[in-house]
């Protein structure tokens, strides 16, 4: 899916994984790979990116946990945009 | 012990009609000296000196099981509340490995305030092993609501000198994260939080709390535990002081009521529902931050040994104690325990030093928090048959370092539980999942 290997890149920068595809799979946990803080910063760099802002209560391990589940975040938050 | 050192030790009334045995005691001499700061050589010098002052105060503090606030006062005066807060940001910046190595020198001293210190630095030290310096890359509300947590914590250290505690376990759960009953929900502004926490060290004595509590709904198969920071004054919370126990009596270790409480929405420590992921993934500050006062305890039962024995004799002879092949055997073997201990504890240190949350680094921590749980009420009791009767003395520091000692191995993670986690990382097995976990 196009929006899964766009997180991947944008992931993987994030963290330094040059070959997302390679050491960062769309069902790895990412809370088990990196801290609190660079959960902000991917999740910043996504808002930016995709010009959305998720509420602060859905910023929690069901929608953090994979770039999959990330990905599912955004679209349902593009999908509300006006 | 003589009355001229009375003021320096304040063993009172009871030790002198224990003369003969308070004598035989390495009981630490105090020189109160000037007052300690932060413009001592160095760190490890500055915490040696509070450590030996601590050691003057300790056995009155043990005794009472009360908080050793002259010591805390202490640490605040040489600014070490911040001893862990980066150099740029006004502390004193401290890596892990000399943070352990000074944890050491104050436990030497006094093992109980070091241990109770050490809960304030496992919040200092959580936030800053992450990389502050690219906070400020952040942009928007976000961003600048972690710069502002940051911010003010830091404040709260380096410039109020401020105190904090942290609440994990509970009562009939233990530390087990995963298992805890204490319930927060969202509300309008903030958070509201009910439960019962144990084991609060500096319970009612810290300026704020970071408590654990788990989020009133699922996440799927992992419980969302949270931290959220508590004011010692938040009327929400009631500190029950029933700690009496048999070693680290003076942590004050108090139980904590939350009894809707409520708690600002900027006192969430950093994300939320994720703090179960972050016991997994580094585990340096939860089992292996106090490493340094169990090796601390070891090195302050080897020195009471040597000087114990140094200049003793034989009962009923002139033949000198040191002299003894099995003497000799047995303080080889201590010191052989405790320098195995201390290179593995060091080590453990300088790796997450270089690569907090590694594979390595995590495993070798719970090598070292094993080995060091293990060694510290070893040598204690192996310096107590060795040194004799007079040894069991209140009076007598050993005494409290073999009580402070047995502690070690019951402390998240327990030496089984140490074990287990390097058995199941060198067989290949998955120690990064909450799932897997201990917790």
């Amino acid at each position: 899916m196009q929006l899964e290997r766009e997180l991947c890149e944008i992931i993987g920068r994030q963290i330094g994984n040059a070959a997302c595809d390679d050491t960062l799979k769309v069902d790895d946990n990412l809370l088990e790979l990196v801290d609190s803080i660079e959960i902000i910063r991917i999740v910043s760099s996504i808002e930016k990116k995709y010009g959305v802002e998720f509420a602060d209560h859905e910023l929690n391990p069901e929608n953090l946990g994979s770039v999959r589940q990330l990905a599912d975040l955004v679209s349902r938050y593009r999908t509300m945009k006006p | 012990m003589d009355r001229a050192n009375s003021a320096q030790s304040p063993i009172g009334e009871d030790a002198h009609s224990h003369d003969a045995q308070a004598r035989l005691c390495a009981e630490a001499k105090v020189d109160p000296g000037p007052a300690v700061h932060r413009e001592s050589p160095d760190l490890l010098t500055l915490c040696r000196d509070l450590g030996s002052r601590f050691a003057g105060r300790a056995f009155e503090y043990d005794r009472a099981g009360i908080f050793p606030v002259k010591n805390f006062e202490d640490l605040r005066r040489a600014q070490l509340y911040a001893i862990l807060v980066p150099k740029e940001y006004g502390g004193l910046g401290a890596d892990f490995l000399t943070y352990t190595k000074a944890l050491e020198q104050l436990a030497i001293g006094d093992a109980a305030t070091a241990l109770a210190f050490n809960m304030h630095n496992i919040v200092i030290g959580s936030l800053t092993d992450s990389r502050l310096d690219r906070l400020e890359e952040l942009e928007g509300r976000r961003g600048q609501a972690i710069k502002q947590f940051r911010d003010w914590l830091f404040h709260e250290v380096v410039a109020e000198g401020r105190l904090f505690a942290t609440a994990a376990s509970e009562p009939g759960v233990g530390f087990r994260l995963s298992k805890i009953k204490t319930i927060y929900k969202r509300v309008e502004g903030g958070f509201v939080i009910n439960g019962v926490k144990s084991f609060v060290s500096m319970g009612g004595h810290a300026d704020y709390c970071i408590v654990a509590a788990r989020c009133d709904r699922d996440f799927g198969d992992i419980p969302g535990i949270s931290y959220l920071v508590i004011e010692r004054e938040n009327p929400g919370v009631r500190i029950v002081e029933d700690w009496d126990t048999l070693g680290m009596r003076s942590t004050c270790s108090n139980t904590m009521y939350l009894e809707d409480c409520f708690v600002p929405a900027d006192r969430l420590y950093l994300l939320e529902a994720v703090a179960l992921y972050k016991c997994t993934r580094e585990t340096h500050w939860l089992v292996g931050s106090y490493n340094g006062v169990y090796l601390g305890i070891a090195s302050a039962v080897f020195a009471f040994v040597k000087e114990y024995l140094s200049g003793r004799t034989k009962a009923g002879t002139h033949s000198p104690l040191v002299e003894d092949d099995l003497v000799q055997y047995r303080v080889g073997k201590m010191w052989t325990a405790l320098e195995a201990a201390r290179a593995v504890t060091y080590d453990a240190a300088q790796r997450v030093a270089e690569a907090p949350g590694s594979s390595e680094a995590n495993i070798s921590i719970h090598r070292a928090k094993y080995m060091v749980s293990e060694l510290a009420p070893w040598i204690a009791s192996e310096a107590i048959a060795l040194c004799g009767g007079s040894t069991m003395f209140k009076a007598c520091p050993l005494e409290r370092y073999y009580r402070d000692a047995r502690c070690g191995g019951v402390m998240p993670a327990r030496s089984e539980d140490c074990l287990t986690y390097v058995g199941k990382a060198l067989l290949g097995l998955d120690v990064m999942s909450p799932q897997s976990s201990y917790w």
